[in-house]
């Protein structure tokens, strides 16, 4: 009963030998005769006891984790993805840690290898946070990532495959991004279920969360989508109207492009010389507003330009045709009127809403020979992502040296490797020593990393810059994300 | 070339994180003038670093890996310093390629070490056949004297002290703050008692769950190491020695090097350091692969300097190693070296949990004031509000409090035993490095 005399021991330390009258428990030779002043030996010596009979526990080991059949990837990429995941490998301003481990897992999984499992919880740790690596650190991970993911709420995301989504009790009772992403994945399997249970679901919908889940039809949208679309344009929250609109826009053959590209036309016609004049709406009406036109301009800016600007973003840029059959063309035409200041700024919201490649590839000519920029509230960034690449590597080697504005916004759109004649202008640019500090990231990571050893020599036949000079560490920062790149292909290869 | 260490070895031997930090960045910036590595005949690595202010003189590092020691002429007071911890990194990733002929700094620094090393043999083989002046040797009688008197001054305070606690009960011991451990412990410091000193301020500490059950533990201990210092001189010499570097004694290098050495093939199975008043704590354990006896290297340094960065985690190396006097010999200095340290490929003897709580427990017979003892388990951990250790047989020790949460080793483990070197001690369980797939990692 040594809980019990230890428990009497402490209750004698603890009101002190003073105060306590009566003996000690009765302790076993040769504590049985220790006065109760004594009660530290017997502490002492009953501590003593404990420690030494400690006996191990029973404890429940969850199941082992499957086994997992794939080869672990090779050690020198191994190694370096262990020292770009350590806390202390924080990003050094610009060497972009982050890309190169992407790229590492991405190489990796293609090679169908798995990360050495010591390095699984780093990795989910990062994809907990990064949310667009989800895919990847579960390719790589395998099914160990997924038995750890099992045993820890924060990486529960890794279990939640579309399966998972598709549960009924989600699309019930789940919150609302659940239900959103549930609707997306029935309609990327089944679209007409997927709208049933829209419709049906419908009118008991809170108003607020309609926009959100109408916005899921975006997923193979068809003629069949159109209803639902035309009853939610009845609707008097604009946040709704708007999504509908934005879906029927895209819906070929739909009485709302009919509608939008009459309004549209009644506004914006070819004179006789063939220059565009433009005539903005006199009132907005209430057909306009319900087809998701704001009434009211964000700013005090003119209220009929306002609605011009709405009509010509959510028109199809197939309307457009009967002005001028090509969108190069057309942009290049002269423009007049009140309110032809917009269109462009209107075109470039429809080409972001439609999707349409033809129409920003014509765009962005038009808009670089205009010495304009893709920068809000000009024109979206986002366009380039609809620009054929061939044109924006085009662009981007004519333009590499020196560093205009928006080189990197278009370096971000080119594929990589980069293609030799991108790659030919940024060496000749780190020859030459004119790149400009922020663009080199894009050049360590763009450039193909075979090309490491011919980045060296340019940079060291240049005279541009004093070899040992901070100025040359920068560029030299390129030569050697270059060269941990390229161990890292070669391996994987 | 022998094996480059793995990222974990490295990261066990930086100073701080901050260092590590500064070391990547010296990597991913590749601030390097010229790197490379040959056999001298050990393997040496260097590198000479780039500079940015001009006209200033590069950084030179080298590390011989054999040994392993290190040299960086930065004025960093930090050791290991960013640019010897950088280069070790580049090694581990291979970014270090054999092959050139090394500068001659790298030599000369080489050469100069093989040169100190045979000195300070010599030194040593000479101290050992001296026999010590007899005049010294009063002078040393009369200090050992003056020692033994001041530390029993100081077990009586210590003694006193311990009555009045218990008189008037623990229950209110902290009413005064941390000031009266403090005061006692300052008291058995002034008295050459560091030992007894250390474990009176580490009872400020205690907190927690139980904290007054924990506390009439260490109580109990303090009081009966105080009797049993009492009697010291009518105990078995071995006790004897346990009693007196419980209190503090010193023992000199000497005296240990003097005792019969033990050669294995010992292998380094984890670190633990802890940092305290501006000391840096480093406890190496070594396990022999024969002997399967386990081994404390004890080194001390500064919050900015390792000691002992000789001993590489997962690595073995074949030695003699002079135990410290007492009857569970546990602390150990290296003695000799029979060649170079090599990776560990799979560390033994490993034991369950039954093993180790009876090894515990034996050693705890001989030596009641032990907290600290390693073991090699096979195993996994399990997750949960408390983490355990459990082994193949189903047995199962909760982690130390302060061992956190090592998600590394569950990941690594699967579920599967894994061989995991720990620490155990009353609190728990700490699970120090574990080893998988060849390498050594840190949980």
């Amino acid at each position: 009963m040594s809980g019990d005399v230890w428990t009497q021991l402490l209750s004698v330390a603890l009101v002190g030998t003073d105060r306590y009258q009566s003996a000690l428990p009765t302790l076993a030779p040769p504590l049985d005769t220790l006065p109760v002043s004594g009660v530290l030996e017997a502490a002492g010596a009953v501590t003593v006891a404990r420690r030494a009979g400690v006996l191990p526990h029973r404890q429940a080991t969850p199941d082992p984790a499957p086994p997992d059949t794939r080869p672990v990837m090779p050690p020198i990429a191994a190694r370096w993805l262990a020292q770009l995941l350590s806390p202390e490998c924080k990003d050094a301003v610009w060497i972009r840690t982050f890309t190169l481990i992407q790229e590492t897992l991405t190489l990796a999984s293609r090679r169908g290898y798995r990360v050495p499992p010591s390095l699984l919880p780093a990795l989910l740790d990062l994809a907990t946070r990064k949310q667009h690596l989800r895919p990847l650190v579960g390719a790589v991970g395998g099914e160990r990532a997924r038995w750890l993911a099992s045993q820890r709420a924060e990486w529960g995301w890794l279990l939640k495959q579309e399966t998972d989504i598709l549960d009924e009790a989600v699309w019930r009772d789940g919150p609302l991004p659940e239900r959103v992403a549930y609707l997306k994945a029935l309609r990327r399997r089944d679209p007409a279920a997927a709208r049933e249970r829209l419709m049906k679901a419908w009118s008991a919908e809170h108003p607020a969360h309609r926009a959100a889940l109408l916005s899921a039809l975006a997923v193979n949208l068809g003629p069949e989508d159109e209803e639902l679309c035309e009853r939610a344009l009845d609707s008097r929250l604009w946040k709704l109207r708007t999504q509908a609109a934005a879906l029927l826009a895209l819906l070929p053959g739909s009485a709302y492009r009919e509608r939008m590209t009459a309004r549209a036309l009644a506004c914006v016609r070819r004179d006789a010389v063939g220059q565009i004049v433009v005539t903005p709406p006199t009132t907005c009406d209430q057909d306009m507003i319900r087809d998701g036109v704001l009434p009211e301009p964000p700013d005090r800016s003119s209220k009929p330009v306002w609605w011009l600007r709405q009509v010509v973003a959510h028109t199809p840029l197939a309307a457009w045709e009967t002005l001028d059959p090509d969108p190069s063309s057309l942009l290049r035409r002269e423009r007049y009127g009140s309110g032809a200041e917009v269109l462009e700024a209107g075109w470039a919201e429809a080409i972001d809403r439609q999707n349409d490649s033809v129409w920003a590839s014509a765009f962005f000519d038009y808009w670089i020979s205009q010495g304009r920029t893709f920068a809000p509230p000009e024109a979206p960034v986002q366009l380039l992502r609809l620009v054929p690449q061939d044109q924006l590597v085009e662009y981007a080697a004519a333009n590499f040296k020196g560093g205009s504005s928006q080189i990197i916004a278009v370096l971000e759109h080119c594929p990589t490797p980069w293609p030799a004649k991108l790659a030919e202008a940024a060496l000749t640019a780190l020859g030459a020593a004119a790149i400009s500090w922020n663009t080199l990231p894009y050049v360590a990571m763009g450039l193909d990393p075979a090309l490491a050893d011919e980045a060296k020599r340019r940079l060291d036949a240049t005279t541009a810059i004093r070899p040992d000079g901070p100025v040359s560490a920068i560029y030299r920062n390129v030569v050697t994300t270059l060269s941990i790149r390229f161990q890292i292909h070669k391996e994987l290869a | 070339m022998p094996e480059p260490w793995s990222v974990d070895q490295i990261h066990t031997l930086a100073p701080d994180a901050a260092s590590l930090n500064a070391a990547y960045n010296l990597v991913m910036r590749a601030q390097w003038r010229e790197l490379g590595a040959a056999e001298l005949p050990s393997t040496v690595l260097w590198c000479s670093w780039k500079v940015d202010t001009r006209g200033a003189t590069p950084r030179q590092t080298c590390v011989d890996v054999a040994e392993p020691a290190y040299q960086c002429s930065c004025p960093s007071r930090k050791f290991p310093c960013k640019h010897i911890l950088a280069l070790l990194l580049m090694w581990s990733s291979k970014a270090v390629t054999q092959g050139g002929t090394p500068p001659d700094w790298v030599t000369e620094w080489h050469a100069s070490r093989q040169i100190r090393a045979a000195a300070e043999a010599a030194r040593i083989a000479r101290r050992a056949g001296e026999k010590p002046e007899p005049a010294k040797a009063k002078a040393a009688q009369r200090r050992a004297t003056q020692r033994a008197n001041r530390v029993a001054a100081g077990i009586t305070e210590l003694e006193q002290w311990l009555e009045n606690q218990i008189q008037h009960g623990i229950a209110g011991m902290d009413r005064g703050g941390d000031a009266p451990w403090d005061t006692m412990a300052a008291r058995l410091v002034d008295n050459q008692a560091p030992a007894l000193a250390e474990a009176v301020r580490r009872l400020a500490d205690i907190g927690g769950a139980d904290r007054e059950g924990r506390l009439l533990s260490e109580l109990g201990l303090l009081q009966l190491l105080t009797r049993a210092y009492r009697r010291i001189d009518t105990l078995p010499e071995t006790l004897a020695a346990t009693v007196r570097t419980r209190v503090g004694f010193p023992v000199a290098t000497e005296e240990v090097l003097a005792t019969p050495s033990v050669r294995d093939l010992w292998q380094v199975i984890g670190v633990r350091e802890t940092i305290e008043n501006n000391l840096r704590t480093r406890r190496v354990w070594l396990v022999g692969r024969t002997s399967g006896r386990y081994a404390l290297v004890l080194s001390f340094g500064s919050t900015v300097r390792v000691a002992a960065t000789d001993l590489v985690v997962g690595t073995q190396i074949d030695a003699d190693l002079c135990f410290y006097p007492g009857l569970v010999p546990l602390r150990a200095l290296v003695a000799a070296r029979h060649g170079a340290p090599t990776v560990v490929p799979e560390p033994s003897p490993v034991v369950g949990i039954r093993t180790l709580l009876e090894g515990y427990a034996r050693a705890l017979a001989a030596d009641p004031w032990l907290t600290e003892w390693p073991a090699l388990i096979a195993g996994t951990v399990v997750p949960g509000q408390r983490w355990h250790l459990v082994d193949p047989a189903g047995d199962a020790l909760a982690l130390h409090p302060e061992a956190g949460e090592p998600w590394r080793l569950l990941a690594a483990s699967g579920g599967h035993p894994v061989t995991i070197a720990v620490e155990y001690g009353p609190e728990g369980v700490r699970p120090l490095t574990y080893f998988a797939d060849g390498e050594v990692f840190l949980p």
